[in-house]
């Protein structure tokens, strides 16, 4: 009968809470508020509300504790499949750059530590002090070491980085791969493919060698790097660019400027995020949900900081994610 | 031992129990799909419990109407009147187990189909309750079939003469 494992609990839930996701007008006010106070206030009114904070500036923590909130809550719809973890891997390796730097610089980073990894924090920090990896499997402790010996050849922070950023888009390869879900492989493609053309954009602005690029190049997209490469040796970019699968893409937007083109880019992604919009029983709108809070998270996270900073409204808006409602 | 099976009989009943069965297999799987999706919204609002769980029963039709034509069968047959089974020839019997047939495998693949139509009126009910009265409609468009498929074997019952 059913080819595809069906999912009709989880994607009615899913469905349910979507109508609690901001809208992009309820961000747009927020971008209005005169000050970061009132924004937090029209805030709180939503599902983020539940964690109270004493001082405004901790609003980190309120988005942190409800983006947190929606993992678990989504893992719980599909309690058989580790569906999620790819989505979660990314804080995973964000805790273990924050843990080899907290180690090199001997600061204490709690602040920085971001919740919702697939790994506690207190047990990954065990793990990383005694050099344990074979407890946790989703790190690449090769790629840790080598972070850290290259930190202790060139003492430039920026290489921990982009090796841990290089494991981490070759665990959610890996994990993409085996999970056999096309829509979960083509998002994992499209971000690796995204987050190069990013890359190579500020290579190229900054002036710095291919070399640069090449040690900051993820695996996991469809575009190769010898066709980077080419891109970055031409005059023009786009002529290369052209040809590859993100070609209209890149024409449009590459023009933008660098804050521009990331909004791009988040925009573009959502819009293939949205097709889930029309899928009823596979498990698409769960995954899709996720997505959309972390861009929702993303958004709530510009506004308040712009507002923090007294940026424009105008220009915050210009900044605001395309959300998936 | 084969021939004393394949009588009209024993064809006749079989027909009864393929109407009963596959109806009813469709409908089970098909409130089951709707329900589990029912339970999902119910989960994030109690509320519209009541809403759900009208879509939830619509596709339960194709049972009661393979159970219908069970009954039709049985009393066709004398086994629902007290004078005890009528002698069938296997024509008869044959004609009867075809009858069967149309509510029998329209009713199951029709009821998982309406299963998952109703499944995805409970999740539009989620988002906007508003518009159940469309939910409803989407996937009572796949009842048409279902009745037709009941109309050809009651046709069909109808107008056999033992």
């Amino acid at each position: 009968m059913a080819k595809n494992k069906i999912y009709p609990f989880a994607v009615a839930s899913v469905r349910s809470m979507e109508n609690k996701l901001l809208s992009m007008q309820k961000l747009m006010q927020m971008a209005d508020a005169k000050d970061t106070e009132e924004a937090l206030r029209m805030l709180s009114d939503t599902a983020y509300g539940k964690t109270q904070i004493q001082d405004v500036h901790n609003f980190e923590d309120m988005i942190q504790s409800h983006l947190e909130e929606t993992y678990v809550s989504v893992a719980q719809l599909i309690p058989d499949e580790d569906l999620i973890d790819i989505f979660l891997y990314k804080n995973d390796y964000h805790n273990i750059k924050v843990l080899i730097k907290e180690e090199i610089t001997r600061m204490n980073a709690k602040k920085l530590f971001v919740r919702g990894g697939t790994i506690p924090i207190e047990e990954m920090k065990k793990n990383f002090i005694e050099r344990n990896y074979a407890e946790m499997p989703i790190i690449d402790g090769e790629a840790v070491e080598e972070a850290i010996s290259q930190y202790a050849k060139t003492k430039n922070g920026q290489y921990i980085d982009t090796i841990l950023d290089r494991a981490c888009f070759a665990a959610m390869d890996d994990r993409a791969t085996k999970m056999k879900n096309a829509f979960v492989r083509k998002y994992v493609t499209m971000l690796a493919d995204l987050t190069n053309l990013r890359t190579l954009m500020r290579v190229k602005k900054m002036g710095r060698p291919f070399e640069a690029f090449a040690e900051a190049f993820v695996p996991g997209g469809e575009m190769r790097k010898d066709l980077f490469e080419r891109a970055y040796r031409e005059e023009n970019m786009l002529s290369i660019l052209k040809e590859s699968a993100y070609g209209s893409f890149c024409e449009q937007n590459m023009g933008l400027g660098f804050t521009g083109f990331e909004k791009a880019c988040d925009d573009f992604l959502m819009q293939y995020v949205k097709e889930a919009k029309y899928k009823t029983l596979t498990p698409e709108p769960v995954v899709a949900y996720i997505l959309a809070k972390e861009t929702e998270a993303k958004c709530v996270r510009i506004i308040l900081t712009c507002k923090e900073h007294n940026i424009d409204a105008e220009i915050i808006k210009e900044r605001v994610r395309e959300v998936y409602v | 031992m084969v021939d004393s099976l394949l009588n009209g009989q024993v064809l006749a009943l079989t027909g009864a129990a393929i109407a009963a069965t596959l109806g009813g297999i469709g409908s089970a799987l098909g409130v089951g799909v709707a329900g589990q999706a029912a339970a999902g919204v119910v989960s994030e609002d109690p509320n519209k419990f009541g809403q759900v769980l009208l879509l939830q029963a619509l596709p339960g039709t194709q049972g009661i109407y393979g159970l219908l034509i069970a009954f039709i069968v049985l009393v066709k047959v004398g086994l629902l009147g007290g004078d005890g089974m009528v002698d069938l020839t296997v024509a008869q019997g044959a004609s009867i187990f075809a009858a069967a047939l149309p509510i029998g495998i329209v009713g199951l693949c029709s009821a998982i189909a309406q299963g998952k139509a109703a499944a995805a009126g409970v999740m539009l009910v989620g988002k906007r309750p508003s518009e159940l009265a469309k939910g409803m409609l989407f996937a009572a468009m796949v009842e048409t079939y279902a009745v037709l498929a009941l109309l050809v074997s009651f046709l069909m019952l109808n107008s056999l003469t033992l």
